[in-house]
């Protein structure tokens, strides 16, 4: 499909994938929830030993935190990359409106001006 | 395509959901490898047993209800403005143009020995289907002689050609 690169052309990245199959690059909202996943289980991994100086308990703790810091990173971050789509789809579609319109009686910027106007 | 971007979102969420999952299970793994606590003698872990109940079944709802919401999605008929015919045969497509005139041609696949420098191997063919953009698009999809399946991968469009059925897809490239 690409063509081979050129001599002096720089070499295709190859993507950078977590444990070897989760694509923390390019998939939205992945690499945030993972960091934020992993901060959140350091935490309370660490918070739990330093409380109750009980290691193995303190892991499932962390292994635990990082499951539903990632998990509710991800759901939210996913509902304001949703949102943002769906504004930015509406704004494509007017875009296209406002020029197919532009200049006919359907053009709603002259009916405002019309009605302000009068 | 728009369809396409909803089967990416999806892909994205259960990828994570089988991500998580599957970290969940190693560590459970390993935990239980590396454990120095063993007792011989338990008859019963209701509560434990509870939990890994509902909560797998919790997870299947929560894949399940967008992956309902995408199938219904792909399956939308959204007024379509242009009908193709697409045929398939042992081994080319015959594709049918029929709203505005009648043009019918066949679609074989160019052998490496005619391919021009850049040309894509096993994909290019003599003649090509046209499909306007930003107009949805009705496929009607059937076969002559055995099973085939009409796919354009980067659309998520895949519909099987079934000899003696009439499959619909409409899309919008």
């Amino acid at each position: 499909m690409a063509a081979a690169p050129e001599p002096g052309e720089p070499k295709e990245r190859k993507a950078f994938k977590l444990l070897g199959f989760l694509d923390v690059e390019n998939i939205p909202c992945a690499r945030d929830s993972i960091l934020y996943g992993s901060l959140g289980s350091i935490v309370a991994g660490f918070g739990h030993f330093l409380f109750t100086s009980r290691i193995k308990r303190s892991c499932d703790v962390g292994v635990g935190g990082f499951i539903l810091v990632t998990l509710g990173c991800w759901f939210h971050c996913r509902y304001n990359y949703a949102k943002q789509r769906i504004r930015e789809r509406i704004a494509r579609e007017e875009i296209k409106k406002k020029i197919l319109y532009e200049g006919t009686h359907l053009d709603p910027e002259r009916k405002h001006n019309s009605n302000s106007s009068n | 395509s728009p369809i396409m971007e909803e089967l990416i979102t999806f892909h994205d969420h259960a990828f994570m959901a089988m991500s998580l999952i599957s970290f969940l299970v190693l560590y459970a793994l390993l935990s239980t490898l590396t454990t120095k606590l063993t007792n011989t003698n338990i008859t019963d872990a209701q509560e434990m047993e509870t939990i890994w109940t509902i909560l797998p079944a919790i997870i299947l709802i929560l894949i399940a209800l967008p992956s309902l919401r995408v199938l219904y999605l792909t399956d939308e008929v959204n007024d379509p403005s242009f009908t193709i015919k697409s045929i398939g045969h042992q081994w080319y497509w015959t594709y049918e143009y029929t709203d505005y005139g009648g043009l019918i041609f066949n679609s074989y696949m160019l052998p490496p020995l005619f391919l021009n420098p850049g040309d894509l191997r096993l994909l290019e063919v003599d003649n090509r289907v046209v499909l306007p953009i930003e107009a949805p698009v009705r496929m009607m999809i059937t076969s002559q002689d055995v099973l085939h399946s009409w796919t354009i991968p980067t659309l998520g469009l895949k519909t099987d050609a079934v000899p003696g059925r009439l499959n619909q897809t409409v899309f919008t490239a």
